[in-house]
């Protein structure tokens, strides 16, 4: 008798259990099918990119270059700005303008090696619109390529206050590297005008582009 | 091979900035001249072979006054010539700087024994003392000759006729006689002077100068006999042109010929009386002499007196007394001389430049590159490699096993 009625309820339970899973399951389904044909409001649209307060850079992404290069200041000596020893690195003019500064230009510079293996070695193949990041600490600055130009070494030296000039630019970025292999060096450099986009929104995060070994050109 | 290149390059720029850099600062590290003198006594050329007094020259460089040379130097020293044997010989320069520009002094000159010297800027640096004789020249009249056909073509045909049978002995006495008058004659050119000496001044933008020529004057000497032949101007002109002859002396040599002819004709001819014109023969022996001694007639000294020359507007060179003896003289066996007595050298002149003060900076520029060297043969000629965030993730495996280490050595501790 005891053993009877333990067995009733149990059953009792079960097909309550069930009977609220099944509604459960009608409901949610109701939902998504109520969410798909009515949508829910979105809420005021929000802009793309903020505003960054100028930081020094610490990284440099290239996405259709695949590159994602450390950087690390660097100083003209005797008119020469020499890109870091390091070809993974990339340097930047750090009397230039920091990311987020609205005049002057950022001009960063990173090497281009022969047989592979240079920073920005494919720097040649950006396109209008592409986009490139300059991380800092106070967030991720974003360009938009605007064009592509390349300088004999007589024309750049002839230009050069145009180029890295920082009483013109509105906030610009300069990237420089080399090109034209002549056999036995570089006879040009080529120079990658980017407008400023904006501040990343959610890139806030303090990024150390020298302790997540990311050092390396993701694509090779 | 790049990278090597690269340095090489930049190894080069520097090298090539730092020597623009020298040059463009030599001028003001190195001192520069900015006044400055010369003045030589007396400088004599005999038979082409030169002999002087020495230079002393003063320069100044802004700083300091620098001479060279001696300011006191004796006629022994002048060696090789016999144009001067005696005298006192001046020369003296300055070179100083008075309100940061170059001034220059000088003078030099040659005056007889007794003179004083006294020192340049103070106008003239000699005063006379006793006169003094400058030897310039002695004649050879040795190659006097009288010759037979020329003297008979000195006379008309009746008296040529006349003279036939004895031409030969008559020639021969005239020459005798020439030989006679002539022997022991000595024909010498001088100088006689007081003080000759030159003086200049110089500063920015000017130069002047001025000669001074003391009772001197030019004469020969005949058979002890003083023939004046000029006398010098004491305040001459700049380059003032006195040329002279032997005129004088020619006719004093015809005047002891005279005599010693009349005798010799006499001697010959006396024996045919009135038969033949002595006189006429006479003169046509003195004739053929004043021929032959017609170059020394013309021009044989040569002199310019308060010789002046400029290079620029601040700088002149002053010769109290240019002396040559012309070409025509050598016939007579007389040594080709030049002197030049007294000439002052004074400039250019220069401002003391004062070194540019480094401005005070107000606003560190910025330098803009004018080169990017960003290419690389291979990633090899780099001197990096690992990048940052390899040399921080090899740090990171140091600290690991620095950490791994010591708690092993922990562990090894404990068991004991």
């Amino acid at each position: 008798m005891t053993q009877a009625r333990v067995d009733r309820a149990l059953t009792g339970l079960h097909r309550r259990l069930s009977a609220l899973g099944t509604m459960l399951l009608v409901l949610s389904g109701g939902l998504v099918v109520g969410g798909v044909v009515i949508p829910a409001d979105p809420g005021p649209p929000q802009p793309a990119y903020g505003s960054l307060s100028p930081s020094d850079p610490v990284r440099l992404e290239v996405p259709r270059l695949k590159v994602r290069a450390p950087i690390v200041p660097i100083q003209v000596t005797n008119a020469v700005l020499d890109p870091p020893a390091d070809v993974l690195d990339v340097g930047w003019w750090a009397a230039s303008a920091k990311p987020g500064s609205g005049e002057g230009s950022t001009v960063i510079a990173g090497h281009t090696v022969h047989t592979g293996g240079g920073s920005l070695d494919d720097l040649p193949e950006v396109k209008r619109n592409d986009v490139i990041d300059v991380v800092t600490e106070r967030g991720t600055m974003r360009y938009a390529v605007m064009r592509r130009k390349i300088y004999d070494k007589e024309a750049l030296a002839r230009e050069a206050a145009g180029v890295f000039g920082q009483d013109h630019g509105n906030g610009r970025l300069v990237l420089i590297s080399c090109t034209d292999w002549d056999g036995a060096a570089y006879e040009s450099n080529v120079v990658v005008y980017a407008a400023p986009l904006g501040k990343v929104r959610g890139s806030g995060d303090s990024h150390d582009g020298r302790t997540r070994g990311d050092s390396v050109r993701a694509a090779s | 091979m790049s990278h090597v290149r690269r340095r090489g390059l930049q190894a080069g720029a520097l090298l090539s900035t730092a020597a623009v850099l020298s040059l463009t600062a030599g001028p003001a590290l190195a001192a520069d001249t900015v006044s400055q003198a010369s003045a030589t006594a007396l400088r004599v050329t005999v038979a082409s072979t030169p002999t002087d007094s020495g230079s002393y020259t003063a320069t100044n460089d802004g700083t300091k006054e620098t001479t060279t040379g001696t300011n006191s130097p004796a006629v022994t020293a002048l060696g090789g010539q016999s144009f001067v044997q005696a005298g006192t010989l001046a020369q003296d320069a300055t070179a100083t700087v008075r309100n940061k520009s170059g001034h220059s002094a000088a003078c030099a000159g040659l005056a007889g024994d007794g003179a004083t010297a006294v020192a340049a800027g103070d106008g003239a640096c000699l005063t006379p003392g006793q006169n003094l004789q400058l030897d310039a020249a002695h004649v050879d009249l040795s190659n006097l000759q009288i010759v037979q056909s020329d003297l008979l073509m000195g006379l008309d045909q009746q008296l040529q006729n006349a003279l036939a049978p004895v031409i030969g002995p008559l020639t021969d006495a005239l020459n005798q006689a020439l030989t006679t008058a002539l022997s022991s004659a000595d024909l010498g050119v001088f100088l006689d002077l007081g003080a000759v000496q030159s003086q200049c001044t110089a500063g920015p933008g000017t130069a002047s100068g001025d000669a001074q020529i003391v009772d001197a004057s030019a004469y020969a000497q005949f058979q002890g006999t003083r023939i004046d032949l000029v006398s010098l101007p004491v305040h001459p002109a700049p380059n003032t042109k006195v040329v002279t002859g032997l005129g004088d002396v020619t006719q004093a040599i015809l005047d002891a010929l005279n005599s010693e002819f009349t005798t010799a004709i006499d001697g010959q001819l006396g024996a045919l009386g009135g038969a033949i014109d002595q006189a006429a023969v006479l003169a046509a022996a003195l004739q053929q002499v004043s021929d032959q001694l017609g170059p020394l007639e013309d021009n044989v000294l040569d002199i310019t007196l308060n010789k002046q020359s400029r290079a620029s507007k601040d700088q002149i060179t002053v010769t109290a007394l240019d002396l040559s003896v012309l070409p025509v003289a050598s016939g007579f066996g007389v040594d080709l001389l030049g002197a030049q007595i007294g000439e002052s050298a004074c400039g250019p002149s220069g401002r003391v430049t004062v070194a540019t003060p480094t401005p005070t900076p107000t606003a560190t520029p910025t330098t803009v590159p004018t080169s990017v060297p960003a290419g690389l043969e291979s990633a090899d000629d780099a001197s990096g490699g690992l990048g940052t965030g390899g040399s921080a993730a090899l740090i990171g495996l140091l600290a690991l096993s620095a950490g791994a280490g010591v708690a092993s050595y922990r562990r090894a501790m404990n068991r004991t």
